[in-house]
């Protein structure tokens, strides 16, 4: 028994130790240095996006030009999902004072966003939903603007000639904010949808709702989900007679099997450019996906940012985050992945959105 | 300091979470998956009454125990009658009900976008704000916690609870009652769990549905396993090896392409290791 428990112990005093090696590193660089954290699903089921967003950043820093007046160092850390993890890793983040913490889910950035009440960062989030940049100054995010995406897909369905727009959609935070957004922008216009449907996450037959949803005679089913509940939907859709054509809001990127949703059209972040793909492509071998681009922006941003507000300091002096707030929010025609983006007086980083259709399995802007 | 001081907040409310399971599973030998169900009522009636009804903390912690009591006598008294895998089941389907409504009733819980600005606790005047107040909290908390189970399960309610894991029938034959120990254990626990719900509302302040899964119920059944079945010192014990083990990883030096692939390998194939070694769990004495 005894034997068995100084194994257990020395697997942990192993652990212990290469933990206690790790934290005694020190940085050997000069230069002060400004700590960029990010937080993103690096396992599990959204792996692919945060994965994306990793790739982005670490893309940026190996083309960074090296010869600035601060050092920049990145923290990548894996949230799992779980917003205990994202709590855990924010404080472990803020104990390494991290000065900048990029998020990428709705519910990271709302966690994040009550913990800059006290606490010292600035936060750039890539989520549909604005609540946590309009709340403090030191918050931004990097994502197109939702009424407007939203605004251009219902144009685009006017002009197409749809009538009979349903609407099924997903429980999940930022598609819950994407909904709501819908019913608002739809009412404006002196309409409502002929049908309105959501469903749970993971959920995976819908067919007794569409059998009511028949009835209505839609034309047009906005999808605000995603894969693979997206195409298990459509197909039961049409497994019950429903006829009607299919669109929804960044489904190109929403979706893993683009094939499935071959000739349709729909609203999203706009293409990233020529020069940000090749050299994506050339460092991982693959086309860039849409979070490459936005993690890709965000470090440079805040280069951009620190470089600027500390351009008159002492040499070992970083600005404070009041100040590099203050530059971030002045960006205008920013050069970015995306072409170019500039910042709204609420924290919001306008990029351009365009109409995309997937043709031969791929998305290509119209 | 600040990061191991929120470890140890989460120590704690996992801890709680640990020994209130553990009377269900350890000490009376049922197989429950409800945890994850009350941990999301105790979360979310702290989130409403602070929010909605600008409750003071201690209050909605004790109408989140009676709201978990009360849906604890009814779902128990049906599970009282189901053991083994089937009460796994039964209990299972508690804790998907439970999401369900929480995703659902959105007038109530504003669904999944959740509920954000819940504040911290606040006592005549003292408030709880700041993380190492919060932890004292917790960790005060805890200590109740632990020596109520411990009068509980040295008591000869809890003997009772022990002699219907070894054997029902034998229980009967001394002349006891099977269901309504069965059915008191789950709602005891049940009430429990929901402290640890309210303090991880105001911990966070910030909820949604989605925590409150299945997997978190499983993730609470595995620190009774790694800590070891009918201990007390070893839910807590497996609480602390099971939240610090994935952050300790972080500290490896991994590279930074791989690092968090690897870091759940390795955390993967140390809890194998660790059941290899230890099957009946660390502090184990009762082994499933």
């Amino acid at each position: 028994m005894l034997k068995k428990h100084w194994k257990i112990a020395l697997i942990f005093l192993l652990v212990i130790a290469l933990f206690i090696y790790n934290t005694n590193k020190s940085n050997d660089s000069t230069k002060p240095v400004v700590k960029i954290g990010s937080i993103a699903a690096l396992t599990g089921d959204y792996s692919n996006w945060g994965i994306e967003l990793k790739n982005g950043l670490l893309l940026a820093q190996k083309l960074s030009d090296k010869n600035t007046k601060y050092s920049y160092e990145l923290y990548i850390e894996d949230s799992r999902g779980e917003l205990r993890t994202t709590a855990l890793i924010a404080n472990k983040l803020i104990a390494d004072k991290v000065n900048i913490i990029h998020t990428l889910f709705s519910p990271d950035a709302l966690v994040l966003s009550e913990m800059q009440k006290t606490n010292d960062f600035i936060q750039v989030a890539a989520t549909w939903m604005k609540t946590m940049t309009t709340a403090n100054p030191r918050s931004f995010n990097h994502w197109p603007i939702i009424e407007k995406e939203v605004s251009i897909l219902l144009d685009e369905a006017e002009k197409r000639g749809y009538k009979n727009l349903a609407l099924i959609s997903v429980k999940q935070a930022g598609a819950e904010y994407a909904r709501d957004v819908f019913i608002k922008e739809y009412k404006k216009r002196g309409k409502e949808f002929v049908g309105v449907y959501d469903f749970n996450f993971g959920e995976k037959d819908y067919r007794t709702s569409f059998m009511k949803l028949k009835e209505k005679k839609p034309d047009l089913l906005i999808v605000n989900s995603f894969s693979p509940e997206m195409e298990i939907s459509i197909k039961q859709a049409k497994e019950v007679g429903i006829t009607a054509d299919w669109t929804g809001l960044e489904l190109g990127f929403n979706s893993k099997h683009l094939d499935f949703h071959e000739g349709k059209w729909y609203i999203g972040p706009t293409k990233m450019t020529e020069d940000f793909s090749t050299m994506y492509k050339k460092e991982y071998g693959i086309r860039p996906a849409i979070f490459a681009g936005n993690s890709f922006d965000v470090y440079n941003m805040v280069v951009k940012a620190y470089e600027t507000a500390g351009r008159d300091l002492p040499d070992d002096e970083l600005p404070n985050l009041d100040e590099v707030a203050k530059v971030m929010s002045s960006f205008k025609n920013f050069p970015s992945a995306y072409g170019t983006v500039s910042v709204n007086q609420d924290g919001t980083i306008d990029s351009d959105v365009a109409i995309y259709e997937i043709k031969n399995g791929k998305s290509i802007p119209q | 300091m600040e990061y191991i001081i929120n470890l140890f907040i989460l120590f704690a409310i996992y801890g709680i979470l640990a020994i209130s399971l553990n009377i269900v599973v350890g000490y009376t030998g049922l197989l429950s998956l409800a945890q994850a169900a009350f941990y999301g009522v105790g979360a979310y009636a702290t989130a409403i009454l602070m929010t909605k009804f600008d409750m003071n903390f201690f209050f909605t912690v004790i109408i989140g125990m009676i709201v978990c009591a009360l849906i604890g006598f009814i779902i128990g008294a049906i599970l009282s009658k189901f053991k083994g895998d089937y009460y796994a089941i039964v209990s299972a389907g508690l804790t998907i009900i439970i999401f369900n409504t929480l995703l659902n009733c959105e007038g109530l819980t504003n669904g999944p976008i959740g509920i954000f600005g819940i504040g911290r606790p606040t006592l005549f005047g003292f408030s709880f704000s700041s993380n190492i107040n919060f932890l004292i909290l917790c960790v005060l908390t805890l200590s109740a916690i632990y020596y109520l189970n411990k009068h509980l399960v040295n008591s000869s309610f809890g003997r009772v609870l022990k002699g219907i894991r070894e054997d029902e029938r034998l229980v009967r034959v001394m002349g006891h009652h099977r269901k309504t120990p069965k059915m008191l254990s789950f709602v005891f626990s049940a009430s429990l769990t929901s402290v640890a719900g309210s303090l991880f509302a105001s911990y966070l302040m910030f909820i949604d549905p989605m925590t409150f899964q299945l997997h978190e119920a499983i993730f609470i059944f595995t620190i009774i396993i790694v800590g070891g079945l009918a201990d007390l010192k070893g839910s807590m014990l497996g609480a602390v090896i099971m939240i610090s083990l994935p952050e300790i990883l972080r500290f490896l030096g991994l590279p930074q392409e791989t690092a968090a692939q690897l870091q759940q390998l390795i955390y993967g194939l140390l809890l194998v290791v660790l059941m290899y070694i230890r099957p009946q769990g660390i502090l184990g004495k009762y082994r499933m």
